[in-house]
């Protein structure tokens, strides 16, 4: 396991022999794991890499589009940066791209039609017959569409979850499916595109509330309850573990979501000043400061930039015993 | 650890390019679809030599299969973050050709995501200084590309 860096070195295979100015061969490999931003990145390091990037149809198989690219993403553009998979695309994945519209994805839909993963969640200018139409026609023919994620796309009725469905299915009921694929409340921000395993439909009718919603599940092990399946505004989840909370196990975070007191009690640092720690999605919301202690970004607005010492506070509470003697005498 | 799963009568015999022989259980065998399809062309008695993998990078290897087949889904996660974390760059390169070749399709998934994180928000100079590539761009050329990639990296803010 310990290795020198030069006995590796000397280990090295072939690819050693390459001057080392030339890049690596095991960057090449990596390319087509790559999301859209980091292929434009480093399509602008060298030569060698920019004619991997540009002419190979591999790395261009599975697209992923996210923050910060997502906002500059046009209609135009997509189907630039699609049209270099030749017409095999195979993963699609517009992650809040807010610019894509129903004729723009339809465009690409079009040349593609090997598309096995379609995920668009918050893509909020496409509608729901925009994504039928688009599931429609990916599942004609050769039908390889496996996958879709569609949260966060306003509307979606449950007509339109059924007839989804309808396209979608194939041998197995589509309920079966989606029981073997749990999804965790505290596990929807990290999406992997590249996961093999992956629900039918991301979305799916509420048990509780009979909504089109997020179901989430909860964790293996830590509730005893064979129902407890729903959606955020049925069953509320702890942000760190997503177990399920009763009313009063619930605590509060700085940044206002929701911890179940185990967690809150192991996560740390506190906010100095109201004792609420930051769930795991916002720990860089910490305010910076070169104070050593940690301070909310609540608690720091609220003080107005006065920044809270044990003097302060010391001093405030002089104030008011003070206050409170004089008003008993 | 090889030894661990040597265990079983049936493990497969895997020599590296240094000579070093690791034996290895089935089920971590078949992790490697490059040694997959070689057992079932040989029979599992002989052994079979990787002349592309070095015995470091084959140990690696094992450790992860053995490391993730064992525990929960937290705690694999937790596993992976610090297998990752303790690999130099020139390893994680080395390693990845070794993955490559056998085609160890998990860590095919999360070592260029461990590479892209890498690269997540970094500039074009950092990038070659951190792999160690020369600009070989001419001006001209490095314009045009700057030009057609403009809609990724001008104009609008960050948010």
């Amino acid at each position: 396991m310990e290795e020198s860096p030069k006995a590796c070195s000397s280990f090295s295979l072939s690819v050693e022999q390459a001057p080392p100015e030339s890049p690596h061969e095991a960057l090449f490999l990596v390319l087509s794991y790559l999301t859209v931003y980091e292929l434009l990145l480093i399509s602008q390091v060298c030569t060698s890499l920019r004619d991997a990037v540009s002419n190979d149809v591999l790395p261009w198989l599975n697209l992923v589009v996210e923050r910060p690219l997502s906002y500059r993403l046009s209609d135009e553009i997509l189907l630039k940066i699609t049209s270099k998979a030749n017409g095999s695309l195979k993963t699609l994945a517009l992650i809040n791209c807010v610019h894509i519209t129903d004729q723009g994805l339809q465009r690409v839909i079009e040349q593609n039609h090997l598309i096995s993963k379609l995920y668009i969640p918050s893509c909020t200018r496409i509608t729901p017959e925009g994504v039928l139409r688009s599931v429609e026609i990916l599942c004609q023919g050769s039908h390889s569409l496996s996958s879709i994620m569609i949260n966060g796309i306003y509307n979606i009725q449950k007509e339109h979850l059924d007839m989804l469905s309808f396209y979608l299915r194939k041998n197995q009921s589509l309920e079966e499916q989606q029981m073997k694929q749990p999804i965790y409340y505290h596990e929807r921000g990290n999406l992997s595109v590249f996961e093999k395993k992956q629900r039918v439909i991301d979305l799916e009718i509420c048990p509780m509330c009979f909504e089109v919603r997020m179901v989430y599940d909860c964790p293996e092990g830590e509730c005893n309850k064979r129902e407890c399946r729903g959606c955020s505004f049925c069953i509320p989840r702890c942000e760190n573990c997503g177990r399920c909370l009763g009313s009063q196990e619930m605590e509060e975070c700085a940044c206002g979501d929701n911890l179940c007191l185990d967690c809150w009690l192991k996560e740390f640092p506190k906010c100095s000043f109201c004792n609420k720690p930051y769930c795991k999605q916002h720990t860089s919301w910490w305010y910076n400061s070169s104070d050593p202690g940690f301070i909310c970004k609540v608690c720091e607005e609220n003080s107005h930039g006065y920044t809270y010492t044990d003097e302060s506070v010391g001093a405030a509470e002089a104030i008011i015993a003070q206050h409170w003697s004089q008003t008993i005498k | 650890m090889a030894e661990k799963a040597s265990e079983s009568s049936n493990s497969i015999s895997l020599n590296t390019v240094d000579g070093k022989i690791f034996k290895v259980s089935p089920t971590i065998a078949n992790q490697m679809q490059t040694i997959q399809s070689l057992i079932k062309a040989y029979d599992s008695s002989r052994v079979i030599s990787l002349p592309h993998v070095n015995a470091f990078h084959l140990s690696k290897i094992i450790e992860y299969l053995e490391g993730k087949s064992a525990t929960t889904v937290s705690a694999v996660k937790e596993f992976e973050a610090q297998f990752m974390k303790d690999l130099s760059l020139k390893q994680l390169k080395g390693l990845l050709i070794a993955v490559g070749y056998l085609k160890v399709n998990e860590l095919l998934e999360l070592m260029p995501k461990t590479v892209a994180k890498l690269i997540e928000n970094k500039s074009v100079e950092f990038l070659r200084k951190f792999f160690g590539i020369v600009n070989d761009f001419t001006p001209s050329e490095e314009a045009k590309i700057r030009e057609e990639i403009a809609w990724a990296f001008d104009g609008v803010d960050e948010d």
